[in-house]
């Protein structure tokens, strides 16, 4: 009895349901509808940049975006202050096909517009997409769009890294823009130490690899911890290679940097000859304590955890190491003073290490060859430049929040190129205001930002700040650090200046190679020596494909 | 009817202990689980969270909760699970049926069954799935979430052996009394078959329930995600968020983290189903066989 | 002949009435984007699609079984695979039938509904308690101690990776086999325990030789379904538990596929590799028919 009532209860739930879900899907739906805008080419008005078009322009664009934007006042993603502002002051009417809400399937999603062969007219690809899009004939050539209508402060963006431009030209054409980011200041990794603990020892200048294991041993025994908390996929044990004259790369994400060797031959770090003395160190480190005995079994939070619970003296990480681990140290520890600060990486011989730098870009913006209004393109890249970063932009205050709060300056997606030069920029002025506390010369966003939470440890001792403040607070915090590497050009760039080259696509997983030999040779299964063995056998595996590929595009003679 | 020996005694006791035991442990982590939902993320990155929380917040759950996105999602999620499962339940019922005959009174039986067998083994991938959705105008519509896989192949397959595994008399008395198949299903069949139905029904609730990957795919705006999708959304990118500069995330992070919003993501998705599931279960413990057939 | 067909037709019409829904949608969605396999032959190329991008004949197939550590990843989801459908099903169905023996039905249903919960918690979530849990340090190895025994790296050691895998997989899911088992037994014919009861059978014998003998059928076809996924060893358990240092013998196929980057746009490697699962799950769900047919006379589909 019971299951034919419930059958019957399904048929006219469909029933009903059918006939709701009908007219929920002609309820209007912002995003993916057609704008009323004409997709017509539309003369681009003369003279300056920021200026409407004599006609509303339509374009279509695509976006992934972080789940984390937040609008007020009862906007949305078809009405705020960006989309007006594109309307009124540019006379540009943006359409999304659609939004990938917190950016995890855009590559997916994208991929698969593009094969249902209606392109949006502006969109951000990354290198492999880009290569096939412009293999098969579908991107516009933007050379001279880009010369008429680009404004001359993102075509000053050229200047920082005149290569990065170059990765988006195809036989001389320029088929799209770089994203740029925010320049190679956020690029160096750092060896944090605990700051209380450091300084109880008098903060002793490590200079050389052996003066560190000193420091790691006083404070291993003083404080019951081991040295150094990493995690199993190796990501941060690799970013101890300076310390050995090696520059390794992220082995988790299959990720390698090049150098060049005596010969002029580009190769990568993880076949340095210097690798071989990182091995030994990390060895003796595991049999030392200064590795956890347990880190094979480590992952990425239970690191962070060790961390935080005082287990660990030292960790190698990002200069956003102060977001992730120093709120919870403090609460943990119970002392103000219980957190981590940033110190450059000594070195085997005691001379100056370098900061490791990788090439910046990774994503395109891109413009569809069906695009009409190529310049419209240029003029949302521009403006996006206008309200982030130019400091002769004048906003109200009320503007200002409106365009940048809540995550809002994310919303231009596709057209949300960054200046360069913004991290090292804000840096200085922040600084700066910190110092001398005049407040005057903040004017962009992420400037007043990092500021406010700056004083908010300063003053506080709000934990909500540390990160910034050891970002950019204080001399000696990250980007001081990376300041002093990037001025004096202690800086060592990878040698594969540019994305990957597609041969690596021939190759397969070969880095398993190298993380599975290095684990067992740190644990002591296996000797050093037998890493000649291993690097052989990754070479056979593909390692020789990605050299000699690297070689014939990046080893300009 | 039971009479009881020692020795059943012993093995009553023996068995409650042992299944008690068993259910413990499966209990523990969604205790475990429940707890650092609640608590402070600095007790939880600590690793000191174990069957209590520490440090209460509800933080996480506001966090989730917070804006009207979350019951527009949970309202998309009913909206899919009665659907699809009323979908599944009928397309099930009506495939099963048919294919549990016999070769012989059903000649066509075993390519129909072939043909069902093949798209459990075979798929074309996402891209032309992709393609056939825009092509069929279900994009951004709750149709590409529920007719994609309307016969979950297992699950029929399942009811099926149900079905077969009926005495053959029940058909053959209805078949004299003149009923007809439909009839014989409708009103000979199912009643029979509400344990299996309940069980099939329940696998079906929770795939539509949990699945958040096609409505990544299929929904264009975001306001139309289903719950499992609106809840994955917030969290994959959390460790991103830091990366970036200038996020008023950072407030945040001293209140929740990354394992207490997974932590909350978890019970604001399970909790429906916690609600569903007994409601369903009474169904399991009721033998029906006899009862129809002397009835 | 047409006569024939008619009258088969005849026959048969209210069963195909019956089947075309269900046939209609399934064609449209699942065999509607079955050309989609050709990409596996294909240097795909979305911007080309699939009239326009190269053929490549067994270029994929070829890159991807070149790789040396490719073969032990299979050795490794077979194994993986086979031992977690075993003791699973062993798991489910000793459960079922101690369940079946509670005669209360709200412990019994309490109990079962405990045990379905573990399916709902997300591999992210169950690895880290379990590497709490089995760590140097963990409450097991405390107990292994205690005992006066060796620590045992449950996660990083390379022989007891794979049943660490093993078991707390089945430790996790064999609550979804439990309610089959479970509904199967309620449709059982009390008459049979009723006579067997007459018959002076205890219970260990009314399991054996009436509870048993029913399961049998449903038993064979969870088995069946299973070895459809036999080279889906558990991608979400594998990838949240496993290191560098044990892919020799935890690597996966669907986690070595995963390393290459398919949200790179490697759609063609992937297809190619969901090619070879699907034919190397025919065969064996085709094996597992003939014999289930030959030994035990029984029709799985």
């Amino acid at each position: 009895m019971k299951a034919r009532k419930l059958v019957s209860m399904a048929l006219a739930l469909i029933m009903l349901l059918t006939a709701c879900s009908a007219l929920a899907d002609f309820t209007p739906v912002p995003v993916g509808e057609r704008g009323t805008g004409t997709r017509e080419y539309v003369e681009p008005p003369e003279g300056d940049w920021l200026q409407p078009y004599s006609e509303i322009v339509n374009i279509r664009t695509v976006k992934g975006q972080g789940s984390d934007v937040v609008f007020e006042n009862g906007e949305d993603q078809s009405n705020n202050y960006w989309i007006r502002g594109w309307y009124n002051d540019l006379g540009i009417e943006v359409t999304y096909d659609w939004i990938d809400e917190g950016n995890t399937q855009y590559t997916q999603k994208l991929n698969m517009t593009i094969a249902t062969g209606d392109l949006p007219d502006v969109f951000r690809c990354n290198y492999v997409t880009f290569r096939q899009l412009v293999k098969a004939g579908a991107l516009q050539d933007i050379t001279e769009v880009y010369e008429k209508y680009a404004c001359q402060r993102v075509k000053d963006y050229e200047k920082t890294d005149p290569d990065t431009i170059k990765t988006c030209m195809v036989d001389g054409k320029l088929y799209g823009v770089p994203i740029y980011y925010y320049g190679v200041i956020d690029n160096p990794r750092y060896m944090w130490v605990r700051k209380d603990w450091y300084e109880e020892e008098g903060s002793p200048e490590l200079k050389t690899v052996e003066d560190f294991e000193k420091l790691a041993h006083t404070l291993m025994e003083k404080h019951g911890c081991y040295g150094i908390s990493i995690a199993n996929t190796f990501e941060h044990l690799f970013m101890t290679g300076p310390m050995f004259n090696v520059y390794l790369g992220n082995p988790d994400q299959g990720s390698y940097y090049w150098y060049k060797d005596a010969d002029g031959r580009i190769k990568a770090g993880i076949a340095h000859p210097e690798f071989k003395t990182a091995l030994t160190y990390w060895a003796k480190w595991y049999q030392d304590g200064i590795l956890s005995p347990d880190f094979v079994n480590k992952t990425f939070d239970d690191m962070n955890e060790d961390v935080v619970n005082g287990k660990a003296a030292f960790q190698p990480y990002y200069q956003w190491q102060g977001w992730q681990n120093g709120p919870n140290l403090v609460a943990a520890q119970g002392s103000n003073d219980a957190y981590m600060i940033p110190l450059q990486f000594p070195t085997i011989d005691g001379s100056q290490v370098l900061g490791q730098v990788g090439f910046p870009n990774a994503d395109i913006v891109v413009v569809s060859k069906d695009c009409k209004n190529p310049a419209a393109a240029m003029k949302l890249i521009n403006y996006t430049d206008h309200i982030m970063f130019d400091p002769s932009t004048v906003l109200t205050e009320e503007e200002f929040k409106g365009f940048t709060d809540g995550q809002r300056e994310h919303i231009p997606g596709a057209f949300e190129v960054i200046d360069p030069q913004a991290d090292m920029i804000q840096f200085e002025h922040v600084l700066k205001a910190i110092e001398t506390g005049d407040t005057s010369e903040l004017f962009t966003s992420g400037m007043k930002k990092k500021y406010g939470d700056s004083m908010m440890w300063i003053n506080e001792k709000n934990t909500g700040g540390l990160g910034a403040y050891l970002q950019q607070g204080f001399e000696g915090c990250a980007y001081y650090n990376a300041k002093y590497l990037l001025d004096n050009n202690y800086v060592k760039k990878t040698d594969m200046w540019g994305p990957p080259p597609e041969e690596f696509d021939e190759t397969v997983n070969t880095i398993d190679i190298i993380t599975t030999g290095v684990s067992e040779i740190i644990m002591g299964i296996r000797p050093v020596d037998d890493y000649d063995q291993i690097l052989a056998d990754w070479y056979a595996a593909g390692g020789q494909i990605m050299e000699d590929a690297v070689n014939k595009y990046y080893n300009v003679q | 009817m039971h009479f009881r020996t020692r020795g059943q005694k012993i093995f009553n006791v023996v068995n409650y202990i042992l299944v008690t035991l068993v259910c413990l442990s499966c209990l523990l982590p969604i205790i475990n689980t429940l707890a650092i939902s609640f608590s402070a993320p600095s007790y939880v990155a600590a690793g000191q969270v174990y069957f209590w929380p520490l440090g209460f917040t509800t933080q996480s759950y506001e966090f989730a909760i917070s804006n009207g996105k979350f019951f527009r999602a949970f309202g998309i999620a009913i909206e899919r699970c009665v659907l699809g499962v009323s979908i599944n339940l009928l397309m099930m019922i009506t495939t099963a049926y048919p294919l549990s005959k016999s070769k012989d009174k059903f000649p066509s039986r075993n390519f129909f069954m072939g043909f069902y067998v093949f798209t459990m083994l075979f798929g074309g991938g996402l891209v032309p799935w992709y393609i056939l959705m825009r092509n069929l105008g279900l994009l951004n519509s709750i149709w590409a979430l529920v007719l994609p896989l309307s016969v979950p192949v297992s699950s029929m397959a399942i009811l099926m052996n149900f079905m077969r595994s009926l005495p053959q008399e029940i058909e053959e008395a209805a078949a004299i009394d003149g009923a007809g198949n439909f009839r014989i299903l409708w009103s000979i069949m199912l009643p029979v078959l509400t344990p299996s139905l309940a069980t099939v029904g329940l696998f079906s609730f929770v795939y539509h329930w949990n699945d958040w990957f096609q409505g990544a795919l299929f929904m264009n705006n975001p306001n139309r995600y289903p719950l499992q999708t609106y809840l994955q959304t917030l969290l994959t990118n959390f460790r991103d968020l830091l990366r970036q500069s200038g996020s008023d995330y950072y407030s945040l992070l001293q209140r929740m983290n990354e394992q207490t919003g997974r932590a909350s993501q978890l019970f604001l998705g399970l909790v429906p189903i916690l609600v569903v599931y007994p409601f369903v279960q009474k169904y399991f413990t009721t033998g029906l066989v006899m009862g129809s057939v002397k009835g | 002949m047409l006569h024939r067909l008619s009258l088969r037709f005849r026959k048969e019409w209210l069963y195909l009435l019956m089947l075309l829904p269900g046939v209609v949608l399934t064609a449209i969605f699942s065999y509607g984007p079955l050309y989609g396999i050709i990409m596996a032959f294909q240097d795909f190329n979305p911007a080309l699609g699939f009239a326009g991008s190269k053929w490549v004949g067994m270029d994929n197939f070829k890159l991807i079984f070149s790789q040396p550590s490719f073969l032990s990843t299979i050795y490794n989801t077979f194994f993986i695979s086979i031992f977690k459908i075993i003791f699973g099903t062993l798991a489910s169905v000793v459960f079922a039938l101690q369940l079946n023996e509670i005669r209360q039905n709200g412990p019994k249903r309490i109990y079962q509904t405990i045990v379905y919960i573990p399916n709902f918690i997300s591999w992210v979530i169950m690895a880290g308690i379990l590497t709490d849990i089995l760590g140097s340090n963990g409450i097991v190895n405390e107990v292994i101690m205690a005992l006066g025994a060796k620590p045992v790296q449950f996660i990083s050691n390379r022989s007891v990776f794979p049943w660490t895998l093993i078991f707390s997989d089945v430790w996790k899911t064999f609550g979804f086999g439990t309610v089959v088992y479970l509904a199967t037994m309620t449709s059982i014919d009390p008459e049979l325990y009723e006579s067997a009861v007459i018959d002076g059978a205890g219970r260990w014998r009314q399991t054996w030789s009436i509870t048993l003998p029913m399961l049998v059928p449903i038993i064979i076809l969870m088995t069946v379904l299973a070895l459809g996924n036999v080279l889906s060893a558990g991608f979400d358990q594998v990838y949240n538990l496993y290191s560098p240092v044990v892919y020799p013998t935890g690597d996966i196929i669907d986690t070595y596929v995963y390393r290459l980057g398919l949200q790179n746009g490697k759609f063609a490697i992937g297809t190619a590799v969901g090619l070879f699962k699907s034919l190397v799950s025919s065969v064996l769900i085709s094996a597992s028919l003939i014999i289930a047919y030959k030994t035990a006379g029984y029709k799985v589909f």
